[in-house]
Parts: structure tokens; sequence; C-alpha cells
């Protein structure tokens, strides 16, 4: 996850001594750090194949599956389209729950800040008439303020009557499913739906503040997708999302203090650092991008607000930001990851005998393991430490 | 120092033909490297109370935990009642009969009396079931015969504290204990709760039991103890008879070392006044820890605050940091009031601070070498410019640290866990002497640190005072106390009891001061040799 940066320029005589480890230590630094995340997909893969042999009793079963993930997950005329959309939600709510774990907090209610953030985006989106260079951002910051508004309340509990911030959100997040299921049947359900039965959704979305599939673009840089294939230009806002929360984390004072805030709180008032503040901070910051998680599905997918929309985008962040070490670019990658296997699982119920179930399991192991692993290797990191400084005296 | 120390001959006041409960020969325990206990001879008489003396980290705390098996000795041997006994755990004292009340009482809130005593020895009705009645009865008869009105159906969390220890000491006796362990009991009590702790252990004295505590006040030392062994640097200093003896003797041979490292002499002579507090009160914990006090430190000057752990330092020096808000009073850091700033604020002022405990409280372990360098000051410039760090700035500034400061880094790009504890502390130390403040406060700046190290840190207190910094030194080491202050002043319960010029103090006296066993009660300064700041008028 420390990736540390590389100046082009030659350091300065001063720093030439210490600036740096040695080239072979980071690289073997770099190795340990993926040797985690690598150990425990070969787990899940080795637990995924017990699975499989065990319920269907055959070996040809497996190797159907391993073919089917390999070439229906990676190499279907869609799947990258897919992976890259599937992605996209789960890079936002990585982030979200990562830069709230960056300052110490778990924001288990991710899952109902998205919700109330998609709604106060649907909202705007079929309520107001606007050009397309207003309307867009406008339900774009419609739906991070939505996420702010359902995080802004654990965050005010938590820094003014010291109320734990994991009880407090999962609490909003029932309430904002109540809201929700209130609203979509009532005020904003769309009136002018035909056929028996109604759905609990909002009215369509004006065009001018829907976004843009991404298809054309990718099919004029030489890949072949199907117009209908679901990814959006909110792919590329969540890559800058990563981008930027990598740059903040490190690069930043606020970063420098989420950090401080985060590793060793009692370190951090003595510090100058105002504890209260950064709390709230971290906490609606991580609000407002959990609005954004769902806006692809709203605002490009299906263009308007539906109740379905608990789609636990908020718990998976969790295993994302996990995954993926609270770093930008290993959030992307797990998510990435995840929305793999989600590609793969359709393909394993397309062309093989084997529930695609299995990958469900495959995901729940590789966030099991990825814990393990993680620790294990940090105590290997520790003892090596030691034995150095050992060494050293 | 303590020529009346009589080298513990065998056996009590009485009884001298029987073997000591307890018997230390040569036992040494060393952690990572420091001694904490050094060839310990002790010698603990059936039927007595014996005191056990010193200043903090002088090792009293290991002893006891080698008697209660919560430790072991690398060398010696521990005799009890005359026999060689490895004591690797808990459970064996128990069962040699030696309990230990510890100074945080290890009892269960919600549970009652009766239930925390039989906790772990319970009777039962057979089935795994609770013989709730047979406990409390149990419970009520052993609280009367030593005399100790206790309610067994009472819940832990509705008595008071005074209520609670008798609870913990009961627990020791309801498993047989003979020889009971009470590590600081007198540190938590109000001075009532302490004549009637000192009661209680005279009447179990009465019944046979022996008690070894721990205690800070040598007033109530010397009150309920027969013999007092002073423990200094992890030595045995001596151990003498209570009746022979009086607090300023003790208390010389408590802090007496020969001075080893000399005085240093600087050049500055002291300015105006720049931190300056009026009659500070902090509460914390329903006590009040810092208790109308008054205090300035000024210009070139370093103040050393002498006083034994708990009179109030800590809470003083979190409040004069702006980590906790005092109830009344008032702060000034050079004309600017700071009383509710917070520390970013103060900081920005000029305020320094090394904290006691500096990994905790000082730096981020898991952070780089150059991030904690710069920990306090990451809104300063260069560091910071406009939200955005300069990263290269920062590792300039952690080069500089580790070269002007000698602190071993295998790089400024390594975590600070990679560095030793040392090296981790002067990392910290450089860090806020380099700050360029208007007044450091330094709480115990070179505890931990090897001669060597405590050397280089009075050089830079000294240099810091020569280039104009008003330096607040706290510290229960006396010697430290006395080769840097130009100005010292005693904390006594919550309050300055004396002040000296440096250069006039004496251990002895600040020793008398810091016990208790002069100035107490006098209310506010007014110290026998002569008024506050005798020496030099304020510029």
């Amino acid at each position: 996850m420390k990736v540390e940066e590389r100046p082009p320029q030659p350091e300065p005589e001063a720093e030439e001594a210490a600036a740096r480890l040695p080239f072979g230590q980071r690289l073997r630094g770099f190795a340990l750090q993926l040797l985690a995340p690598a150990v425990s997909l070969l787990i899940a893969a080795v637990i995924g194949v017990l699975v499989i042999f065990v319920v269907q009793q055959s070996w040809s079963d497996v190797a159907d599956v391993g073919a089917a993930m390999w070439s229906y997950g990676l190499f279907n005329r869609n799947s990258v389209a897919f992976i890259f959309g599937r992605a996209t939600p789960l890079i936002f709510a990585g982030l979200a729950v990562a830069i709230a774990f960056k300052a110490g907090l778990f924001n288990i209610g991710v899952e109902g800040q998205y919700a109330i953030g998609a709604l106060c985006a649907g909202y705007v989106g079929y309520q107001l008439s606007a050009p397309t260079a207003v309307h867009l951002p406008l339900t774009i910051l419609a739906g991070m303020a939505g996420g702010v508004l359902w995080a802004a309340v654990p965050a005010l509990l938590k820094v003014y009557r010291g109320a734990h911030e994991v009880i407090s959100t999962i609490m909003m997040n029932f309430v904002a499913n109540a809201v929700l299921l209130y609203l979509l049947s009532g005020a904003l359900k769309d009136p002018n739906q035909r056929g028996a039965i109604a759905q609990q959704q909002t009215p369509e979305i004006e065009p001018t503040a829907q976004v843009g599939s991404m298809v054309p673009f990718f099919n004029s840089i030489g890949f072949d997708f199907r117009g209908s294939a679901p990814v959006t230009w909110f792919f590329v806002l969540a890559i800058v999302a990563a981008v930027l929360y990598a740059l903040t984390v490190r690069r930043t004072r606020f970063g420098f203090e989420l950090r401080v805030l985060g590793t060793n709180p009692r370190a951090a008032e003595p510090s100058g650092i105002r504890s209260n503040a950064m709390i709230m901070k971290a906490m609606l910051l991580s609000g407002a991008i959990a609005g954004l998680i769902a806006l692809q599905d709203v605002l490009g997918i299906d263009d308007r607000m539906k109740l379905d929309y608990i789609r636990n985008y908020g718990f998976t962040g969790i295993a994302i930001a996990l995954l993926g070490r609270n770093s930008g670019l290993g959030i992307v990658a797990a998510a990435l990851l995840f929305a793999f296997i989600d590609r793969a699982s359709t393909g394993i119920g397309l062309n093989t005998d084997v529930p695609k179930e299995v990958t469900t399991i495959m995901q729940g192991v590789i966030i099991l393991t990825i814990v393990i692993a993680y620790e294990v290797v940090r105590r290997m990191a520790a003892r090596r430490q030691l034995r150095e400084q050992h060494e050293r005296a | 120092m303590g020529t009346e120390a009589t080298e513990a001959a065998g056996g009590g006041p009485e009884e001298a033909r029987r073997p000591p409960a307890i018997e230390c020969r040569g036992v040494t325990r060393r952690y990572a490297g420091v001694v904490a206990n050094d060839r310990i001879d002790l010698q603990v008489a059936e039927g007595e109370i014996h005191a056990l003396v010193g200043e903090n980290g002088a090792g009293k705390s290991t002893l006891m935990k080698m008697l209660y098996g919560l430790e072991q000795p690398d060398e010696g041997e521990i005799l009890v009642r005359g026999e060689p006994q490895v004591i690797d755990s808990p459970r064996k004292a128990i069962e040699l009969r030696i309990g230990m009340v510890h100074q945080h009482f290890m009892l269960v809130d919600d549970f009652t009396v009766a239930e925390n005593i039989v906790l772990g020895a319970e009777p039962s009705r057979g089935g795994g079931r609770l013989d709730r009645e047979q406990a409390e009865r149990r419970v009520g008869e052993l609280a009367r015969g030593f005399g100790t009105p206790l309610d067994p159906h009472a819940r832990v969390e509705d008595i008071g504290v005074g209520q609670q220890q008798r609870v913990e000491i009961l627990k020791l006796l309801y498993r047989g204990a003979d020889i009971l362990i009470l590590d600081e009991p007198t540190a938590v009590l109000v001075p009532q709760e302490v004549e009637e702790l000192f009661a209680h252990m005279r009447d179990l004295k009465a019944d046979g039991k022996t008690i070894i505590f721990i205690a800070h006040s040598l007033d109530e030392v010397l009150q309920v103890a027969d013999r007092i062994t002073v423990l200094r640097d992890g030595k045995v200093i001596g151990t003498v008879d209570a009746a022979d003896t009086d607090t300023h003797r003790v208390a010389e041979m408590m802090v007496g070392r020969p001075v080893l490292l000399q005085r240093v002499e600087g050049k500055a002579t002291p300015g105006g006044p720049m931190l300056q507090v009026k009659d500070l009160r902090v509460t914390v914990g329903g006590k009040e820890q810092v208790a109308g006090l008054d205090l300035d430190v000024r210009r070139s000057e370093i103040y050393g605050l002498a006083g034994v752990e708990g009179n109030g330092q800590a809470e003083l020096v979190e409040a004069l940091v702006g980590l906790t808000t005092p109830g009344t009073g008032r702060v000034y850091l050079d004309d600017d009031e700071l009383t509710r700033a917070d520390v970013r604020r103060r900081r920005q002022a000029g305020l320094a601070y090394i904290p006691e405990d500096r990994q905790a409280r000082g730096m981020v372990l898991q952070m780089l070498v150059s991030e904690n360098a710069v920990l306090g000051q990451q809104e300063r410039e260069p560091f910071s410019r406009r939200g955005l760090l300069d990263l290269r700035a920062i590792r300039r500034r952690a080069t500089e640290l580790i070269r002007s400061f000698r602190v071993k880094a295998p790089s400024v790009a390594a975590p600070a866990y990679a560095l030793s504890g040392g090296n981790q502390q002067k990392l910290v130390l450089g860090r806020e002497f380099e700050s360029k403040p208007k007044l450091l406060i330094a709480a115990h700046p070179t505890r931990g640190l090897d001669i060597g190290a405590t050397q280089f840190v009075w050089q830079e207190l000294v240099e810091a005072r020569d280039a104009g910094v008003a330096v607040l030194l706290i510290s229960s080491n006396l010697e430290e106390i006395l080769a840097l202050a130009d100005r010292v002043g005693v904390i006594y319960d919550g309050r300055i009891v004396a002040q000296f010029p440096g250069a006039e103090a004496t251990m002895g006296e600040l020793g008398l001061y810091m016990t208790g066993a002069r100035g107490a009660g006098a209310g506010g300064e007014g110290p026998e040799p002569g008024p506050p700041d005798s020496r030099e008028p304020a510029a």
C-alpha cells in the first residue's frame, strides 16, 4: 500500500544518505504486500475447487468451471465492458469505506448513504429541467449531498454524544430503507405507469441528467461491445476519485492528519490535530463518496430510481477496502476482481452444470482469508524488521 | 546516605527464630538490557508490616510482581517461609498463601461483594451451580472476623473505593493468604479512608498476617510500617526500623544518590515571564488534581518542577498543553491568553511539548520516520503549503534531525517502529527542540535514556534555555532538576508548596517537601529558606 513517490530529479545532497530504502529492500517490501492477496486468492481457488468437487463429484465439472470463468469471464464479447461497469460502484464503495477507515472509523452505513444519495439524485434528475451543463452536475451533487446528510447524523452523534459509529451507521441503514420504501411507494412514485403492477419507482430522469454510455468510446478505440453494455462515464469518474483519494491520503496535510488520527489517536491531539473536526470531515467525505455509488445505475443504466436499490454495494465496499488495503490502486484492483468474479459467475451459469453460487463462496473465502493473510504477512514483516534491528545493534 | 541501614538480619522484631515469611537472595531481573532489580536481598519477617519505598522506576513493582509470580527472576532465589520456591504464576503464589492487591482493582463491577470474593473458588451446589447462600454466609463471617463491615449483597459498583479495597483484601483472605502484598494501597484513598485502611492493616497484623506494601508518602509509611526497605535504581539501599528513623532520613535514602552528572551552567540570565499560570484548577475523575496552582516560567530559564508522581504534575501538563480544560484559572503564553485554546493554537503560539509517554502520545509508530519528524508541525512551512505536503522538505528535516540528534535509523523512509526505543525518543526530543519554541514543556525527558543520551538531552535543554526558550522541566528525578533548573518548585497535592533558586536547592530539602513532610497544609508558597524567588528580581 505504501508506494513511495519517486521524484524525477536527483535528490539533493542532504537527502542522499537516508532518504530511501535500498532498491532491493523496497522491492522485497512490495512483493511482500502482493503476497497476501495472492495467497488468499489461491486459497479461495482451492476451496472453490473443493466445493465444486464435493457437490458435483466430478473433476470434469471443475475443469468446466475453470474454462467458463476464463473464457466467458474475460473473453466474452461484452465481458470487459461488464467488468468496468460493475467495478464502478464497487470502487466508489471501497473508497467511501476506506476514507473513513483512514481516520479509524468503521462506516458500516455506506449502504444507507448511497440509497439516500440515489434517491436525492433521482428526484433532482426528473424534477428539475435545465440544460445538461447545469442539470447533470446538480444531480450528481444532489446524490453526494444525500450521502453527506445520512453520514452527518452518526458523525454528529459520535462527536457530541460519543455514540459508536458502527451502531449508529447500521441503524441509519434501516432508517434509509424505510424512507426509500415510504417515498417510492408514495410521494415520489411514478404516476404514469401502465400495466397491472405499478413499480415502486420514480418517473424517468430527464435526458439532461442522464450520463452517457462509454460503449461508443470503447468501440472507437477498437473494442466491439454491444450498445447495451452497462458501462458509463462514471467509470472514469471512479478512477479519478481513486487517484484523488490516493493523493489526498499521501500528499495532503488533511491526509496526514487523517492517518495520524487513524493509526494512533492518542498522538493526534498532542500534535495539534483537532480529532473531532477530523472525525466530522472524514465521515462527511465518506458519505459524499458513498452518494456516488448508485448514480451509474440511476443516471446511466435504469434512468430512474427504483426500490431495489439495496444492492449490497455498501457491504461489498467493506470487502473491497479490506482487500485493497485502503489504497487507491488496491481498491480499483479489488473492485475489478470482484466484478470479474461476478461476470464469471454468469459464464458458469450459462456454460456448466455447476450452480453459479460457487462464485459467491469464492468471494466469501477471499474476504475471510485476506484478513488472515494480511496478519500473517504483517507478522512476517515485523519479525524481519526485528531481526534487522538486532543485526544493526 | 543511609548510615542507619541495618543489613536486615534474619527475623523481625519478635520471633527471631522463625524463618522470614519472604526472603529474597540476590534477585535480579532485567528488561531488554535495563536492570530493573539488581541483586535484591530482602527479608520480610512473619507478622510484620513491611514497607517498600523508592522513586518511580526504582524497581518496587518489579520485585512485587516476582513475589506474586507475574515475573520470574533472572538470577537469585526467593524463599517462602524458609523454603526456596519457584513462583512461576499467581496460581503458585496463591498456593503458597501469597496474595496481592493491585493498584487497579480486579473486581467485576456488576457482581456482588460476595460473588467477587468467591470468584474462582466458588462454593458449589453441584452441577456447576453457585451456592449463593453459602457464599454470602461465608463472606459475611469472614468480614466480621476481620472487623470489616461489608454488605455481601451489595454490588461492587455501588460501594466506595475504600470498601472495594476491602473486598480485594477479603478476596485474598478467603483464599487463605497470610502474606499480603498491597501495591500503593493509599493512592486511591482519601485521608480518612487511609486511616481506616491502616487500622485494618494493624488488625490483620495482630491476626498474624504478614503485609508488604508499597507507598509514596513517607508520613504514611512511618505511621503503619514496622520496617522500611528503600529501593533506588533497582538496588536495596537499606532496611530500617520505622521506630528508629524519620521522614528526613528516609527521604535522603530514597533520593540521595551521589550526583554523577555535573550541574550544567549556562550563560543566559532569565528575562521576563513567558508562561504565566494563575490559580489553575484541574479536576479529573472527581478529584481536584491541580488545586489553585500559580507558576511562572521566564524567558531563558529552566524551571524544574519536582514532585512525587501523582501530585498533579501530569494533569498540570495536560492543562498547559491544551489536552484538558482547566476548571478555573488562567494560562498566558507571552501575553497571549491560552487558557481554553486547543493544542493547535498553543503550538502556533510557540509551544513545544515533549510528552511523558513519547511512544504513545508523541509519535505514530506505523508511520514513517520522516512523517514522525514533523508531527505536530505538519501545518508549518515548508512542510506543507496550502494544505499540500512537501515531502522533500519533510524528508530533509528528518535527515537533519537524524544527523544532529544522532538518531540511528535505517532510513527516513522506514516506519518509526524500525527504530529502537531510545532512538524513537531522540527523534521526538529533537523534533520538539528544533521547532523553535518560545516555551518548551518537557515531561520526564530523560526517562528511559542511558547516561550518555541523558547528558546529551541535558545539554540540549541548556542550549534551548540559552537561546531564550522558557523551559518547564517536569521530572521525578531530583538529580536532573538540581543539575538543570534555574529555579525549582516542588509540587505536592496539586500545589506548588516551595520554590527555591536552583543553586540553593538541596536533595534533602526537596525530598521533605515532595513527601509532604514539610510545607503540606502550610498553605501555598512559603518555604523556610526565604520567600520564593529570593535570588533574582523579575527583569
